[in-house]
């Protein structure tokens, strides 16, 4: 028997051999380059920070099932989300373990994960003659000292704003506490067993949810000298003012001026949009406060031509094969800005990773220097073809009116930018400690109805309050890439070259179809040249290669010759 | 070295000097551009991104690569000048490195069909460079072990169609590894294996703009594996 098949069997075994060792020793490194520009998968600063503050172990228990059939799309995310996992683990230098267990297999692990409250997410799994459910854990518990917290469900681009805001609120013996003034109706009284249920009226219930896994919240439905705003306080909100009395100024006055930090969001007016857009007037009571610090919100509307699209109608149009499709009609509402770009200032931590704020009734704000060594900073404007309305006019979003609106506002002479939210900061009198005062002109941005899951307004909200109570080193991680990368938008260019929808219907509508044309057109010649362009450069330098080859084949061979 | 670079050279050459080269050229570039501007939710997504193209990457080199490299030794074995080549006063690795790097150099040139893709959308928007450019490292490593073993699979056979459709069989179900693993009957260690042979998600590491260690090692330690077999295997035809 020849020994050759017996010598190659062996080299291709411990070839084998070698190769599945290096990729088993090759798993362990962790050594790695990060180059996107917000370093999205790079452990921060922050969380290292708090990963270092680490007195006690930290027990966090992954529930994670690994049979994912049927969802097999979730599974580079997944890895993901372990990899990062891994890494936080050996951030902590053996202070955090990690425990994973599967509570689809395991009884015990699925019994604690509806205990501590993880929930599964069913999935779909389509299988030949019928479709089943599949449950997908990916939750965790943290364990620290006599405190725990849970992430019910990971998602891997939010995990680590989600581990760090939890590492933090373990780590902090007693949550920092937010002031909450405002005259919403108070919470029912606890009952036993049954969950704190919150009014309608309650308009800024969501914006307290959020702020509430960070901060203990504290209501003041009023101040006075008997009852003064804590000094405790991480920072005061005053939510939508309405006839604040001259003793709850003076107590507003005295936080501030012990060095305080404090966010106003004011409205003059109530619209409720169930109630066919009623405007109700609103006595703030705060006009003089304000001027003390040179500030005044003007009871205008600012109407900005970069506005939220709403659907103010439909028609019918009838399709070429005879059907008839019902088409919405949009129209930017002027009234609702869309703050986006350097509408929101790209210089402050707060703004500078933010996609948009949406405002809804946004009035102007204005500064005049009237306490010495206060500083002024705007942090939200309107885009710069703006105009300001004044308080009587229609707000309601028919088509005709949203017409009117748009006519007014070009009546009102050349656009310009409104300050919408404003920052002052320093001594607010002599002697005092320096505070913070922030003013938003408008009080429907954190309304409930203006808060819903993903919200960037929540997140603008939160990163504010986490500013003011100097928690900004979170900030920039929750907005770690949110910042979207958004195309050329060819319509809106088209529009701006026609001058913009500012004609009669049926103008714009001449102006739509033309701009909607050129869109498709500059993406079509986009996708045409790319598919065309370079295969035409390659043909051509083949032409080019084999014409060459051709004149030199044709060079009659002469004996003797170098060439 | 330079024995090397004139294996390398001399593919090169074979493959600029025949039309066939230029047709792959152009059809690459083009097939990319299509699947990602049209068949593609590019525009509709309207964001500033690559990842749709690097989504494609992984199949695309598996049937793309190996086109490259199928006659690269089967041509060679038809025409009866490997034995000729084998028997040259070279190294045997250094005629495996120069096939490696021709296939390389091609696959070089491929990819550079493609930068008008980047640049496309480099124009629309504000594109993460970074997560391009490790997305065309990531490309590049992930031709490398293609091109290797599709000079392995075509030193094996004469038939440039066999050696083209192993290795692209071979490369779609590397890519398919992972997505066996999450079968349940398959058992959680050989799930893990299974996992850390997947090509296709150790590209999709590198193409969200992360280069790994693990990831480039294990690019590099497949690549070398097959190019050692490639040596191997002719080591073996001239002895005999």
């Amino acid at each position: 028997m020849s020994t050759r098949p017996k010598t190659s069997v062996w080299t291709v075994s411990l070839l084998l051999g070698c190769l599945f060792s290096f990729l088993a020793f090759v798993e362990t490194l962790t050594w790695r380059i990060d180059l996107t520009e917000d370093q999205r998968y790079t452990i921060s600063p922050a969380t290292l920070s708090l990963l270092g503050q680490l007195e006690d172990r930290l027990q966090v228990k992954l529930y994670f099932n690994e049979d994912i059939e049927g969802a097999e799309h979730l599974m580079p995310a997944r890895k993901d989300l372990v990899n990062l996992l891994e890494e936080v683990a050996r951030y902590s230098k053996g202070r955090m373990v990690l425990e994973t267990v599967d509570p689809t297999v395991d009884l015990v692990a699925a019994r604690d994960a509806e205990h501590v409250g993880v929930v599964p997410i069913t999935v779909t799994d389509r299988e030949v003659g019928g479709v089943s459910m599949e449950s997908l854990y990916q939750g965790l518990e943290m364990r620290y000292q006599d405190r725990s917290e849970v992430i019910p469900f990971l998602v891997p681009g939010e995990f680590e704003f989600a581990f760090s805001v939890r590492l933090a609120a373990l780590l902090r013996e007693n949550r920092p506490v937010l002031g909450f003034f405002s005259r919403e109706p108070a919470l029912s009284p606890p009952m036993p067993g049954l969950p704190q249920k919150a009014s309608p009226n309650r308009i800024f219930e969501k914006l307290r949810e959020r702020l509430g896994s960070r901060y203990a919240i504290r209501d003041y439905r009023t101040a006075s000298a008997d009852a003064p705003f804590d000094r405790d306080l991480s920072a005061l909100v005053v939510a939508r003012p309405e006839e604040v009395t001259e003793e709850e100024q003076e107590q507003l006055t005295a936080y501030l001026q012990d060095g305080g930090n404090i966010l106003i969001f004011m409205d003059h007016e109530v619209i409720d949009p169930s109630q066919g857009f009623t405007v109700t007037p609103l006595q703030t009571g705060m006009e003089e406060w304000l001027s003390l610090w040179g500030l005044k919100v003007h009871p205008h509307w600012v109407y900005d031509q970069q506005a939220q699209v709403l659907p103010v109608g439909e028609q019918f149009v009838t399709l070429p094969d005879g059907r008839r499709a019902r088409n919405v009609i949009t129209m930017p509402y002027g009234l609702f800005p869309m703050l986006t770009g350097d509408a929101l200032s790209r210089g402050h931590v707060v703004t500078s990773e933010l996609d948009r704020v949406a405002m809804m009734w946004a009035h102007p704000i204005s500064y005049k220097q009237t306490v010495p060594g206060l500083s002024a900073e705007n942090l939200l404007r309107s885009s710069e073809k703006s105009w300001a309305l004044p308080p009587d006019v229609n707000v309601s979003m028919s088509r005709s009116n949203l017409e009117l609106l748009q006519a007014m506002a070009s009546t009102k002479g050349p656009p310009s930018r409104f300050a919408l939210g404003t920052i002052l900061s320093g001594a607010f009198a002599e002697g005092a400690k320096p505070g913070v005062l922030v003013v938003l002109g408008d009080a429907d941005l954190f309304h409930n109805r203006s808060l819903p899951q993903g919200s960037e307004n929540a997140i603008f909200g939160v990163n504010l309050l986490d500013w003011l109570s100097q928690e900004d080193e979170l900030i920039a991680l929750r907005t770690r890439g949110r910042r979207s990368r958004e195309l050329r938008d060819f319509y809106q260019e088209s529009i701006e070259i026609q001058g913009g929808l500012a004609g009669t219907d049926v103008e714009n509508r001449v102006i739509d179809r033309r701009a909607q044309k050129a869109r498709i057109s500059a993406q079509r010649t986009m996708a045409w040249s790319n598919i065309f362009f370079p295969p035409l450069l390659i043909l051509l330098a083949a032409f080019g290669h084999f014409a060459v080859r051709r004149s030199q084949s044709r060079v009659p061979f002469v004996r003797g010759d170098s060439r | 070295m330079y024995n090397i670079l004139l294996f390398a050279k001399r593919e090169l050459r074979v493959f600029v000097d025949t039309p066939v080269g230029y047709v792959v050229l152009a059809v690459f570039p083009a097939t990319m551009a299509a699947l990602f501007f049209l068949a593609g939710s590019f525009f509709a997504e309207s964001e500033a991104t690559l990842r749709n193209f690097f989504t494609w990457m992984p199949i695309a080199m598996a049937l793309l690569v190996p086109a490259l490299t199928m006659r690269m030794w089967s041509e060679e074995i038809r025409e009866g000048t490997e034995e000729l080549l084998l028997t040259w006063p070279i190294r045997l690795r250094e005629l495996v490195l120069g096939k490696f790097l021709g296939a390389l150099s091609l696959l070089f040139l491929t990819l550079l069909a493609t930068a008008m893709i980047p640049m496309t959308v480099a124009y629309l928007g504000d594109v993460d460079g970074g997560v391009v450019l490790a997305g065309y490292c990531g490309t590049f490593l992930l031709g490398a072990v293609c091109a290797s073993l599709g000079l392995l699979l075509s030193s094996l056979t004469r038939n440039q169609i066999v050696a083209w459709l192993s290795s692209a069989a071979i490369l779609i179900a590397l890519n398919l590894l992972g997505l066996a693993a999450t079968a349940r009957s398959i058992p959680p260690s050989l799930a893990h294996a299974l996992e850390t042979l997947d090509l296709g998600l150790h590209f999709y590491s590198m193409s969200r703009g992360v280069i790994d260690a693990a990831d480039l090692l294990f690019f590099l330690g497949l690549t070398l594996f097959f190019l050692v077999c490639n040596g191997l295997v002719l080591e073996r035809r001239l002895r005999r």
